[in-house]
């Protein structure tokens, strides 16, 4: 199944956005060349081109990972041109056709004035960044459309504009036409499923059936009204009463629906940060507490030791250097004195002074009287004249005590152990310490991407947020209530009019026509449910046989499930959804066979631009994509935006070694490439540079 | 009573001195809190390096005497270091005993040698402790 209408673009105009000075590509409407191919370097553009697209069509850039680093999306050099008094406009056009004319014209400019030189750099939402405070702005945006009587629709009205590009792309289907190839690895889980339906919704035409559902209820209340008030006063009076309740309803539901939306708005922040803070590392963070404490414990006591193991280290080499050192000299010299004692040079060590006190008291060391034992005191009178008469035997006696104790060293051997055991010790309260400290380094590794500030600022505002849902859930009790009691009196109203009416013949018309008027919105309601439910049923099927022929010569998977909410699942043989584990390439598939399947729910051949188509792609997956995509999706605009490596760069299969063609080959060789053009990066002046675009010859 | 009063007795000068272009050097080493001499009496400074000045065989001479270490702080120990290294180096006979000026002027001698290495070897040292102990392993061998 073809579908009947083409949306292509035809041409792309874009001046002073972001890289692009000015930019003039056209793209291909030949419907059997289908592929136009845009390549160049990283940070050339390819995304900012992307992006001027989006930004034309719905004032917003979202394929930037890092919303542009905030950097204004006026080219920088233009803005920089701009003096005081001046203005200058970044402008992007895009021309839509059928395949055969232009039919449809948007254009968005964004005209910046400086008004004065500010003093600071302030942030714009509206210019995506920061740019000079003195700079004033003003956006406007245009749609242009053929209409079928051949006359064109012409528009700057932001609502209206808004409304055409909404039927001709929703905004709610323009990532499945204008496509992140980077992203892909999340695109279906991250997706908000009731936004697809919305999108469908809204090209399906189901949005002209809840229009008439809508009229045939407003119908219904009129004629409703009308029987009320034809029937008398008590009839009318109820009505007005009525009336005021169901105004008084509307108003509750709305401010109900208001408190709802402001909850749902606080929802994705409030899981976004959740997360953020379910993976933050409390318990590393108590556990670095304990940490710092040991190591504080472990650091103190390692002072301690290594000032009293040095102490101790330091008295015993110092005790015993000198002693070592010396221990020659003081060997040669006790054998001086021994040898000497030896010959006789010096007597024994014995001091004179109790040599004379004993031979006085006349009673001998061993206690002898000396008056009787007349050898004895002959002896000890010797040894005294010896004694006196050697003037060198107490200094001797003395050395030979002192160089006894000098000589008293431990061995070499004992000497080393001694020092190894200082060492040794030492080293154990080090070793705890580092231990402690290495600990320490471990867990502020793993803390470095989680700056506690940070931390704290988000629990703050989670905190906060906690706060209004808690607010709002409290606001929406008391609104449930209150709705409930107008649901209730409009109830009692109602019984009141119905009786009323029953009893009034001139009621009776505007009766019959308010239960017509009931049952053509009842039927409309049911044909709505029953068409969404198809369409529906054909997206799945349909994606389910596009899928299979996508896939078939390359995996074995199985069933595709979606459901009311358009949640896309990827079922196997046990019933288990694959959609998480599938490869890029496979994502890319599966985002390919849906598109299809709108494609023909829709009746509209939707172009399809594709920022990295291959990026996430590898291997032989790159190739069986690039040979697949012009065969299944034959007569759909495809744009490629390519870096230079995803489009030139032969590889090699790692687990074969078998040679793995270029994506330039192999679109070449299937014949689709209608142009390539390549973004080359031009020197303006010494200190800046602007992207341009060259059409390269296909051979 | 028997006369002992001509009892010989073995007297130093005085006082030991060191060149005085080392005092910063035996100051340092007192005062230092890095310093493995730190808070040490001088004498043990002195013998310490004379012992190495006899280690690394280098006396040197005196030119600018400090006479400020007095000889009655030293121990028995002390005394008798100086006295076998005298003994070692000049006269190995016991009558040494009798030339005690000699005997200190030796061991100033070696002293004076010792101490350049002692400072020089806790002042290029990132850790003075550790590398007199690394000597200390280097005169055990």
């Amino acid at each position: 199944m073809t579908p009947s209408d083409s949306l292509l673009i035809e041409r792309i105009t874009i001046e002073n956005f972001r890289p692009y000075e000015k930019l003039d590509a056209v793209l291909s409407t030949d419907n059997k060349k289908t592929i136009t191919i845009i390549s160049g370097s990283n940070s050339l553009g390819k995304t900012s081109l992307m992006n001027a697209l989006y930004w034309c069509l719905y004032g917003e850039e979202p394929f930037f990972l890092n919303q542009g680093e905030g950097k204004p999306l006026v080219n920088q050099k233009a803005l920089n041109d701009t003096s005081v008094g001046k203005s200058v406009i970044t402008k992007v056009k895009i021309a839509f056709s059928d395949g055969k004319r232009v039919i449809h014209d948007v254009t968005r400019e964004l005209k910046l004035t400086r008004q004065h030189d500010g003093r600071d750099k302030v942030y714009r939402s509206i210019i995506g960044g920061q740019i000079d405070s003195g700079f004033t702005w003003e956006e406007t945006v245009n749609y242009e459309g053929l209409k079928s009587d051949g006359n064109w629709k012409v528009t700057n009205n932001t609502h209206e504009v808004s409304a055409e590009i909404n039927r001709i792309i929703p905004k709610d289907l323009s990532e499945f036409i204008f496509f992140n190839g980077e992203m892909l690895d999340t695109f279906f889980r991250e997706k908000g499923e009731s936004r697809i339906r919305t999108g469908i919704e809204q090209v399906t035409g189901l949005s002209v059936t809840d229009r008439s559902i809508a009229n045939w209820t407003k119908m219904e209340k009129n004629y409703s009204k009308r029987a009320a008030q034809s029937s008398g006063m008590g009839g009318s009076n109820e009505q007005d009463k009525k009336d005021e309740w169901e105004e008084k309803l509307e108003s509750f539901i709305f401010q109900k629906n208001e408190i709802q939306k402001q909850i749902n708005e606080l929802k994705p922040r409030e899981k976004e940060l959740q997360s953020i803070l379910e993976n933050h590392p409390h318990e590393l963070i108590k556990h670095l507490r304990q940490q710092l404490e040991e190591e504080k414990e472990h650091k103190i006591e390692y002072q301690k030791a290594k000032e009293r193991i040095n102490l101790d280290r330091t008295n015993f080499i110092t005790k015993y250097f000198s002693p070592l050192l010396l221990n020659k000299p003081s060997l040669d010299t006790y054998q001086i004195i021994k040898d000497a004692e030896i010959a006789g040079e010096i007597p024994p060590p014995i001091n004179p002074s109790l040599l004379s006190e004993k031979i006085e008291e006349g009673i001998c060391f061993c206690g002898n009287d000396l008056r009787e034992d007349q050898d004895a005191k002959k002896n000890l009178v010797e040894l005294l004249n010896q004694v006196k008469n050697s003037v060198l035997a107490s200094t001797a006696a003395e050395g030979k005590e002192a160089l006894n104790r000098l000589l008293q060293i431990p061995n070499t051997t004992q000497i080393k152990d001694i020092l190894n055991n200082f060492r040794a010790e030492f080293d154990e309260y080090a070793q705890k310490f580092e231990n402690a400290n290495n600990k320490i380094i471990g867990i502020t590794q793993q803390l470095k991407d989680y700056p506690e500030d940070k931390i704290r600022e988000l629990g703050n505002e989670l905190a906060e947020i906690h706060q209004k849902t808690f607010r709002y859930h409290s606001d929406l009790v008391r609104i449930e209530q209150k709705i409930d009691a107008a649901k209730a009196t409009i109830e009692i109203s109602d019984k009141k009019i119905t009786d009323a009416t029953k009893q009034s013949k001139a009621s009776k018309k505007w009766t019959d026509k308010a239960e017509l008027a009931r049952k053509a919105r009842e039927i409309l309601e049911d044909l709505r449910e029953d068409l969404l439910s198809e369409i529906r049923e054909t997206v799945e099927k349909r994606t389910e046989e596009i899928w299979k022929k996508l896939i078939s010569r390359h995996w074995q998977l199985d069933k595709i499930s979606i459901d009311d909410e358009y949640k896309i699942r990827v079922i196997d043989k046990e019933g288990v959804d694959n959609l998480k584990t599938l490869s890029a390439g496979q994502t890319l598939y599966l985002a390919l066979s849906f598109i299809s399947a709108i494609r023909e729910v829709t009746d509209t051949n939707y172009l399809m631009m594709i920022d990295s188509p291959f990026g996430k792609v590898s291997g032989h997956e790159r190739i069986w994509a690039a040979q697949d995509l012009p065969e299944f999706l034959p007569d759909t605009q495809m744009t490629f935006l390519v870096t230079n490596t995803e489009y030139d760069a032969e590889t090699t299969d790692l687990e074969t070694g078998e040679k793995i063609d270029s994506i330039r080959n192999v679109l070449r060789k299937n014949n689709k490439l209608w142009k390539e053009y390549v973004l080359k990066l031009t020197k303006t002046s010494e200190s800046s540079s602007k992207t341009i675009m060259d059409e390269v010859q296909i051979r | 009573m028997t006369d002992i009063t001509n009892q010989f007795e073995f007297k130093f000068k005085k006082y030991a001195s060191f060149d005085k272009s080392h005092q910063d050097s035996y100051d340092n080493l007192k005062k230092q809190s890095d310093s493995f001499l730190y808070g040490q009496d001088m004498t043990k400074t002195f013998i310490l390096s004379m012992a190495l000045g006899y280690y690394k065989n280098n006396p040197k001479k005196i030119s600018n005497p400090s006479n400020s270490i007095p000889t009655s702080v030293f121990t028995t120990e002390e005394k008798w270091q100086m006295i076998s290294l005298y003994m070692h180096t000049k006269r190995n006979k016991l009558d040494s005993l009798y030339e005690a000026d000699d005997i200190l002027r030796n061991a100033e001698e070696y002293a004076n040698g010792g101490i350049e290495f002692l400072y020089t070897l806790y002042k290029n040292s990132k850790n003075p402790i550790e590398d007199l102990e690394e000597e200390f392993r280097l005169a055990l061998e």
